[in-house]
């Protein structure tokens, strides 16, 4: 039994020291990481001081490009999207974004149907596979991994674990220079190719069972707003436009009607984007053009709130002045 | 409990030392442990099913009694039918029921009657499968008088509660296992250290391998329709190699865990992927159960010594009841069917006429062909995979999460090696190498892949279900 508990200690030792020393290894990369996706994480969190950063999924990233919008407002952006996430990715990001600075304004790229989804375990998996290797800097991440399962707070005194299945994303930048997006391009990922020539039929969006939305979804949602009020950003809710779709009302729409204080730009039945296969690589992501047009648009409209000669408006107002 | 929990990792070390620290004490107080500690462990996942386990015990033990006092040959019958009515009747109960049922409708209403569908809102326990198996192959081998009784009743409950093997197997025998709960245990260096190093790898096969296949593999299944022929082929082999891991990456995990209190399960995988033909398959995967299914349903339906038409009925039959046995839906049945069809082809047409190598390469293509039945959530399903592979459909391949898919081929690659080395040059094992520093540093390697790039999300075993 000695000799087995010996043995088992030896290992464990190695372990321990292998871990330090690896682990140490992979956070020198990611601090030195060129650009891609945890290059963009840690600037968010770490760095960004930015007047205006945009927060969303895949269509945030590849949709709002931070130099048209910068060229427009004369103010500082910083896209923070990430292809992939939803509500728990945000909120995680938005609590470490203002545990650090209060951007004047945050742009949430929002989904007609984001309420419905439910936060479940798999999109807090997601986000923790992003930002496990900021663990143990920011209390915002801790707090919001913690949640993830309560093995977390034990496998992260590994500091090889924090780095969990990020090694691909971690080195590709490395190898292979703006696969993930250029620095300069400020975490918009720009995207290829066209839809013109394909024939994708309309699709019109009319759902009215208020039943449907995640009150789980609806909690994240409310407590993300909060907070960036609280700290007194101004929120702006977009929502991108698809290819060929109409949006006549979802139950996350006559939801957010009811939501006070917030600016709501919607653009999903803008027949000058959602018309124009030339502006898209796929029915739901914009492309380069599709995504300068767009923020040169959304910039304009963004004016107005900024310069204060926009009051606070829920959506209905909003729709009604449209 | 599961093995790839914090709970488990706390709990198998508490049972561990207070198990070596009873050996004084002799082997009843060791064996009331275990008995605590199973009964522990598979509480913790429902307490209510224990009162199925102790039941089915008790009904074994007492049976098994009588039936060792009677040489009447209609008592003893009758004996067998009570053991074999109360454990087939607990299964048939909560895992066929709904299956049943949903037939029963679905049949009336292809004739065009239609009855109100009565199905029950019934937990599957877990393991029940595999337990009910073991005591069931002990009343039989004592109706077939190839074992004698034991009166020892907390042995008895040890031996088929035992928590290693409790949830998903090997499914041991009595004659095997149960006379490890009479004889004295002696801490074995050697024997802990092997039984260290076969869990190490069952949580890589588990974490590393089958976890994070299945991301790739759930993705793809979501949608078959909509992938290439390309994509779902190799889906396919990841689902091969996902099933092994998970299942074999169990197995020995539990293996392990008892070579840890000094006791020797069965091997219950060998490479399965290394096999030149469907018999040889089946002497390497789940041997546990492909033995309990030829020992008790094969050889008394007459086995290989009959007729050319029956043994071939004996075959399929088997296999049918195998692949049910997996499941309450007609995808298990087809997979069973495509097995025993494979096994009666090979019987009457390969006669040594086919190289090795490419009979290794067909068994494990149709071997891939039968695992879509076995994943699919239907058989309409099943058959939208293999017409879009075998008719070429769509073009390209999908990689999902490039990351996941990458890290899964690497994975699996790994795994294969390790299995053609044990398989083909055993020397060159490293965790059992010889030389102390390439052991050493095998180990530290395994637990640093297995941190770095296990999945520690997908808890469930694949093999509890059934």
């Amino acid at each position: 039994m000695k000799k087995l508990l010996i043995k088992i200690g030896i290992v464990c030792v190695a372990f321990v020291v292998l871990d330090l020393v690896v682990g140490s290894f992979l956070l020198n990369l990611l601090e030195k990481s060129p650009d891609g996706r945890y290059y963009k994480t840690r600037y968010s969190l770490e760095e960004a001081q930015e007047d205006i950063v945009i927060l969303g999924s895949s269509r945030a990233e590849g949709n709002y490009s931070p130099a048209v919008m910068e060229e427009s407002l004369g103010m500082e952006v910083w896209n923070a999207g990430r292809g992939g996430q939803g509500l728990p990715f945000w909120a995680a990001m938005n609590s470490g974004i203002l545990a650090r600075y209060t951007p004047d304004v945050v742009i949430i790229n929002v989904e007609n149907d984001f309420l419905k989804e439910s936060v479940d375990d798999q999109s807090f998996e997601r986000a923790a596979g992003i930002l496990r290797p900021f663990y143990n800097r920011h209390n915002a991440v801790k707090n919001f991994v913690d949640m993830v399962s309560d093995k977390e707070k034990l496998l992260l005194k590994s500091n090889l674990y924090a780095f969990n299945s990020s090694f691909y994303y971690m080195l590709r930048p490395y190898l292979f220079e703006g696969i993930d997006g250029r620095v300069e391009d400020k975490g918009w990922k720009p995207l290829k190719g066209s839809l013109a020539g394909k024939d994708i039929p309309e699709r019109v969006i009319n759902e009215d069972d208020q039943e449907v939305l995640d009150p789980e979804a609806i909690m994240m949602f409310e407590n993300l707003v909060s907070e960036l009020q609280d700290k007194g950003s101004k929120v702006v809710l977009t929502l991108s436009p698809d290819y060929n779709k109409k949006v006549v009302t979802t139950p996350t729409l006559e939801y957010l009607k009811s939501v006070e204080g917030v600016y709501v730009l919607d653009f999903s039945n803008d027949e000058y984007f959602t018309k124009n296969p030339e502006f898209y690589t796929d029915p739901i992501h914009l492309n380069k053009e599709g995504a300068m047009e767009y923020s040169r648009k959304l910039a304009q409209e963004l004016k107005p709130i900024l310069n204060g000669s926009k009051t606070k408006k829920n959506l209905a107002v909003w729709n009604e002045i449209r | 409990m599961l093995f790839n929990s914090l709970e488990f990792a706390i709990f198998l070390p508490i049972v561990f030392f207070l198990f070596w620290a009873l050996s004084k004490k002799g082997v009843t107080a060791q064996n009331v442990l275990l008995l605590g500690a199973s009964y522990f462990f598979y509480g913790w996942w429902d307490w209510r099913f224990l009162s199925l386990i102790f039941f089915s015990s008790l009904i074994d033990y007492f049976v098994g009694l009588k039936m060792a006092k009677t040489d009447e040959p209609t008592a003893r019958k009758h004996l067998l039918w009570i053991s074999l009515g109360v454990n087939l009747g607990f299964l048939a109960f909560f895992k066929y029921f709904n299956f049943f049922m949903d037939s029963f409708t679905e049949a009336f209403t292809f004739f065009g009657a239609s009855i109100p569908a009565n199905r029950l809102n019934i937990i599957l326990p877990v393991g029940i499968s595999f337990y009910t198996f073991q005591t069931l192959s002990y009343s039989i081998d004592i109706y077939y008088k190839r074992l004698q009784p034991t009166r020892n009743l907390l042995a008895f409950m040890a031996f088929v509660s035992f928590f290693p093997q409790l949830v998903a197997g090997p499914i041991e025998r009595a004659t095997n296992l149960l006379p490890q709960f009479f004889r004295e245990r002696k801490f074995n260096y050697e024997n802990a250290s092997q039984g260290l190093k076969m869990m190490l790898w069952g949580f890589f096969m588990k974490v590393a391998v089958a976890d994070r296949l299945a991301i790739y593999v759930d993705d793809v299944f979501q949608s078959p329709e909509t992938h290439s022929w390309l994509t779902l082929s190799v889906t396919t082999v990841f689902f091969a190699f996902q099933i092994y891991g998970d299942f074999a990456g169990y197995s020995l995990i539990a293996i392990g865990c008892a070579k840890l209190f000094d006791f020797e399960l069965m091997t219950n995988f060998r490479r399965p992927y290394f096999a030149t033909s469907f018999k040889s398959f089946w002497g390497r995967w789940h041997i546990s159960l492909s033995t309990w299914f030829k020992d008790y349903v094969y050889i008394p339906l007459g086995g290989s010594r009959v007729s050319t038409q029956r043994s071939s009925f004996n075959l399929m039959a088997t296999f049918i009841i195998s692949g049910f046995w997996h499941g309450a839906n007609w995808t298990f049945i087809v997979w069973g069917a495509l097995h025993g069809f494979y096994q009666i082809l090979e019987k009457y047409l390969v006669k040594g006429n086919v190289p090795k190598y490419l009979m290794m390469v067909i068994v494990f293509a149709l071997t891939c062909l039968a695992w879509v039945f076995f994943r699919a959530p239907s058989v309409t399903d099943a058959f939208v995979v293999i017409s879009r592979i075998l008719t070429g459909a769509g073009s390209g391949l999908y990689f999902g999460d490039k990351g996941i898919f990458l890290f899964g081929l690497i994975a699996l690659l790994i795994l294969f090696v390790n299995d053609y080395i044990t398989e083909y040059k055993p020397d060159l094992q490293l965790i059992y190498h010889p030389q102390v520093v390439v052991r050493f540093s095998a180990i530290l390697l395994i637990l640093m892949y297995i941190t770095a790039l296990g999945v520690f999300d997908r808890s469930q075993f694949i093999y509890f279900q059934f």
